[in-house]
């Protein structure tokens, strides 16, 4: 136990310093800026109390936002998909619940599984927050594109963490 | 007084959630009010030490072309000092020279923290107050124009580069003195737009576009960047201009901040204009 929670506090830091280090970095045409950071709250157990996954939506997001100077964009975006997240779980559960002692990702849950829970989130945290960044719908069809791409970018690292971060 | 207490406990998450929620919009638009105080970006204490120490590491890898740099930069600045001019005139009496005085005085610092994919980008560079630096500073590059500086703590400040739709600088083609002003679109790091340049003006592709030395923040005559593109829209007066912008803002590390010795004497004769 305090083995786990050690390696999630150890990935909470790296993905974070990947995230303002590398990703934020990362650019083609203007468009795509992945964010990666948001795995941290995918991976929370399914036991997960909904208050903690708040409380730590909002840690990650406010962490990211003080290395960007954004206060507030990430925080609000990380907290709105952490309010999604039980719901969904929910939604997308097999008809006999989620089997004890198992947790949410790809090689106990399976693709369909995975897809169905990571692309609603994804996509919904990027358009939070690339509205909130630029706080208005004027050049609604452009920021919709930016959403898009990123979008597609980061669901593409989030599956490889599942081969390489959070393998059997 | 007991079913308050139900009812919270029972919708614990659903008003945590709008709680945090607000209080994150609340931090967004705060923010936002003075154009995101940049003031926080990375000026505080600690990510201000995590990017000093990456970026120290990521500058040693580009020491050799930072050093070739200098090197044709400090070979440029020999060729323009005035004790290696051989002196044609000969003075038969001393004079107090009164003909060249300083007005522009030059600060050397190193950008620490960059960013180019937002609508809105900051520079944060590693001089601040102490180093005598205050906002609305002009800051360039080796090959030519960066920003403006935003905030300035004690030993950090924030610079508004011309990648951020909120600065806007007066600019002119040097090959014939029409101004215009200079604004970012928000895409592709490399081009700005050139405004306000109208049917009549002669140019061609590639001529140099400079500062105008209209703002009392910039000199005139330091490079921005070259006429990439142009076209003629119906209905309108002016050309659309693409200027390629000669600082490439992904690879900036060494930059000069330059004050204006004369500045509050020429804003306090201007606002005098204005007030009349």
């Amino acid at each position: 136990m305090i083995k786990e929670l050690l390696r999630s506090v150890l990935i909470f830091v790296f993905l974070i310093l990947l995230q303002v280090l590398v990703l934020n970095n990362i650019q083609f045409s203007g468009y795509i800026n992945p964010y990666m950071y948001i795995l941290i709250l995918f991976m929370l157990p399914f036991e997960t109390p909904g208050w903690l996954g708040l409380v730590i939506g909002f840690i990650l997001g406010f962490s990211i936002d003080l290395f960007s100077g954004t206060i507030g964009m990430h925080a609000s975006a990380t907290v709105f998909i952490a309010f999604i997240r039980p719901f969904l779980l929910r939604l997308i559960a097999p008809r006999d619940g989620y089997e004890t002692g198992t947790f949410p990702r790809l090689y106990s849950q399976g693709y369909r599984w995975f897809f169905r829970y990571t692309i609603p989130l994804v996509f919904i945290h990027h358009f939070f927050l690339f509205y909130v960044e630029m706080f208005t719908f004027t050049n609604f069809f452009t920021t919709f594109l930016r959403v898009i791409l990123s979008s597609i970018f980061s669901l593409g690292l989030i599956l490889l963490s599942q081969f390489f971060l959070y393998k059997k | 007084m007991r079913n308050l207490f139900k009812i919270l406990l029972r919708y614990h998450f659903v008003i945590l959630f709008f709680l945090i929620e607000f209080f994150s919009l609340f931090l967004v638009i705060q923010n936002n009010h003075y154009q995101r105080a940049s003031f926080l970006k990375s000026t505080n204490f600690l990510s201000g030490r995590v990017y000093s120490w990456f970026d120290s590491f990521s500058q040693y890898l580009s020491l050799k072309e930072a050093n070739e740099e200098l090197v044709r930069e400090n070979a440029y600045l020999y060729n323009n000092l005035k004790s290696f001019y051989f002196t044609a005139r000969v003075d038969s009496h001393k004079v107090v020279d009164n003909e060249y005085k300083q007005q522009w005085e030059f600060i050397d610092a190193q950008v620490i923290n960059t960013s180019t994919n937002k609508q809105s980008n900051y520079l944060t560079i590693n001089k601040g107050r102490s180093h005598g630096l205050e906002p609305e500073m002009a800051v360039i590059g080796p090959k030519g124009v960066i920003g403006v500086i935003k905030d300035v703590s004690l030993n950090f400040a924030t610079v508004i580069p011309i990648l951020n739709k909120n600065l806007s600088i007066s600019a002119k083609i040097k090959r014939n003195n029409y101004y215009g002003s200079l604004v970012w679109l928000g895409n592709d790091y490399h081009y700005a737009k050139l405004n306000e340049i109208a049917y009549h003006v002669q140019f061609f592709y590639g001529d140099t576009v400079v500062t105008s030395g209209f703002s009392a923040i910039f000199p005139e005559g330091i490079n921005i960047g070259t006429i990439y593109y142009y076209s003629k829209k119906e209905g309108r007066n002016f050309y659309d201009i693409t200027v390629k912008l000669s600082t490439d803002f992904k690879s900036i590390s060494n930059v000069y901040i330059i004050k204006n010795l004369m500045k509050i004497e020429q804003a306090t004769l201007e606002n005098k204009a204005t007030n009349d």
